[in-house]
């Protein structure tokens, strides 16, 4: 049987495990960015332009709830002794797994992102929808890919519950999706170029008709990088130390 | 490490009855030292063939899991060499896990999926689908006698159900080898006798490694027993090889037929005893001896109860760990 079939029965069984939690990931993945989406298009009195501004924030703030938070978390789950154990009974690699996991999620984050995108669309006023579109792949790609390197890297359940909300909210904190970089010190500027949710609004934002706050060029090598490195970590992470009760407290 | 024949050198490859076979599971000095220091294996060597089930046997933290959890790649050996079906299981550990069935020591399941669904996604796994998934699900199902609840979801299922689907999961691949953690930890009896008519069966052509604590279920089943205590291997043979590996008394307690003339053909032998109500109990230095008293009293008095405790396999092991304890 090929890699890609394995891959699919493991998003096909990994939705199916999901049914329990349904009702979580409706309001986690559906009502609650929706709701805010919507809050900020009832408010009155703000331009067009602002509310494409927020609602395409709300996307990068998406990705980075989808996939360093709840992503994350399963990846590392997955990495618990009893989990890696479950597995191992199963004819199924790690890394099909892992890609599988990481397939499901973003299928799962795929609603919210299509409804924000086309809401930001609409707000915008001089929209390139293919290059957008480009942006948010690219971007989503990754988070998908941090999420599974910060999975696999903390195989602790208890520092993770802990450790993936702080790197949410900093990289949420020093990227400006819900503020302007345009009046910041030179510094701090400079510092929010290091985060990847920086360049990811720098390849969606320009084509919804903003300024990008640097080349988009740089943005778009930036997350292609970005990715490759995270995904060789990660790669790294499960060819060599994912081994149980290694030093796991 | 006690033992009745020599071992082999593992890195030469078996004969029996003229046939060459290699070994499927080869173990060469194999330790391991956790980060903290801990050595829960220490130069461990064993081998295994087609057609064998071996069995380990030890306390609890002895090194069974530890060596199982190599064997399949979850933990990195410190030093020695693995390998299983002729693979390194640290480096293709991909490679074998459509060879290789596993039940875990813990009861582990997926608590949304379903008992049909879990297996039907291992046969999926495999490639297998249509009309031989469902055969070889509900054969799986049937084997083990979990039918009754393949719509229950993993989370609704006892302990012992949990530990049957982990064998179904393992059967229904039609591994070469299995290796299985305490299968029948936990299960009941009719469940446990099914079990080990399923093994007995599989045997044939699979090597089984089999980490139990259940005594009878590695003298019935095990062509070869090791015996493990702090890391280390302390005896190595057959069931029979273990149990005379250490001179133990023949215990008999009986209940006579006729109690009036027992006391007195009990002293004019020279025999010590202890009585409990009906019950004498009496002993000897070795079975012989033993039956032979059986038989006297067989004659004289006539038996209405009868146990008799020979060198039994679990007292053997017991006093081969308090002696490797000691040491």
């Amino acid at each position: 049987m090929s890699r890609i079939s394995r891959v699919w029965v493991e998003i096909v069984m990994e939705l199916k495990g999901l049914r329990i939690y349904r009702l979580q990931l409706i309001i986690n993945l559906l009502i609650l960015p929706l709701s805010y989406a919507l809050i900020a298009l009832l408010v009155g009195g703000m331009a067009q332009t602002d509310l494409s501004y927020l609602l395409s924030g709300l996307i990068v703030s998406s990705f980075i709830g989808s996939f360093v938070g709840l992503l994350a978390m399963r990846i590392s789950n997955f990495t618990q002794p009893q989990t890696m154990e479950l597995y191992a009974a199963m004819p199924v690699t790690t890394g099909e797994v892992f890609s599988g996991l990481a397939i499901t999620y973003l299928l799962l984050a795929l609603p919210q992102i299509i409804v924000l995108l086309g809401l930001s669309i609409w707000q915008a006023e001089t929209p390139r929808v293919g290059l957008a579109i480009l942006g948010v792949l690219i971007s989503s790609g990754a988070f998908v890919s941090l999420g599974v390197f910060l999975g696999a890297l903390v195989r602790n359940p208890f520092k993770a519950q802990g450790v993936f909300p702080l790197v949410s909210w900093g990289l949420m904190l020093l990227s400006p999706i819900y503020y302007n970089n345009q009046h910041l010190p030179a510094f701090y500027s400079a510092l929010l170029l290091v985060n990847p949710a920086t360049h990811a609004l720098n390849v969606i934002r320009p084509f919804l008709g903003f300024k990008s706050v640097m080349d988009i060029r740089y943005s778009f090598l930036y997350l292609g990088l970005f990715i490759l490195v995270t995904a060789f970590a990660s790669y790294y992470i499960l060819r060599r130390r994912m081994h149980l009760l290694e030093k796991f407290f | 490490m006690r033992q009745l024949f020599d071992l082999t050198p593992i890195s030469l490859q078996f004969s029996i009855t003229g046939v060459t076979m290699k070994p499927v599971i080869e173990v060469r000095e194999l330790t391991k030292v956790y980060p903290n220091g801990f050595k829960a294996n220490d130069c461990l060597s064993l081998s295994a063939l087609e057609g064998q089930i071996v069995g380990f046997v030890g306390p609890n933290g002895a090194g069974k899991t530890t060596l199982i959890r190599q064997l399949l790649g979850l933990l990195r050996p410190t030093e020695g060499k693995v390998r299983v079906l002729g693979r390194d299981p640290m480096k293709e550990a991909n490679t074998l896990r459509g060879m290789v069935g596993y039940v875990p020591q813990m009861p582990l399941y997926y608590p949304a999926l379903t008992v049909g669904e879990t297996l039907g996604f291992v046969l999926r796994f495999k490639g297998v689908r249509g009309r031989e998934l469902v055969r070889r699900r509900r054969e799986a199902l049937a084997q083990v006698g979990l039918e009754h609840l393949v719509n229950h979801s993993g989370y609704q299922l006892s302990h012992g159900s949990m530990r049957l689907l982990l064998l179904a999961i393992a059967i229904c691949q039609d591994p070469r080898v299995l290796i299985l953690d305490e299968p029948t930890s936990m299960i009941d009896i009719v469940s446990r006798a099914r079990i080990h008519r399923l093994l007995a069966k599989e045997r044939s052509n699979k090597c089984i490694l089999l980490a139990s604590h259940d005594m009878n279920e590695v003298r019935t089943l095990c062509d070869r027993i090791y015996v493990i205590a702090s890391g280390r291997f302390i005896a190595e043979g057959t069931p029979q090889e273990i149990s005379a590996l250490v001179k133990l008394p023949v215990e008999i307690a009986f209940v006579p037929a006729v109690p009036s003339g027992v006391e007195e053909l009990l002293r004019t032998k020279n025999i010590s005893f202890e009585k409990e109500g009906p019950v004498f109990h009496v002993a000897f230095n070795d079975l012989p001896q033993g039956i032979e008293f059986i038989n006297d009293a067989q004659r004289s008095t006539g038996l209405n109860y009868l146990h008799l405790e020979a060198p039994s396999l679990e007292r053997a092991v017991l006093q081969l760990l308090q002696e490797a304890k000691h040491e």
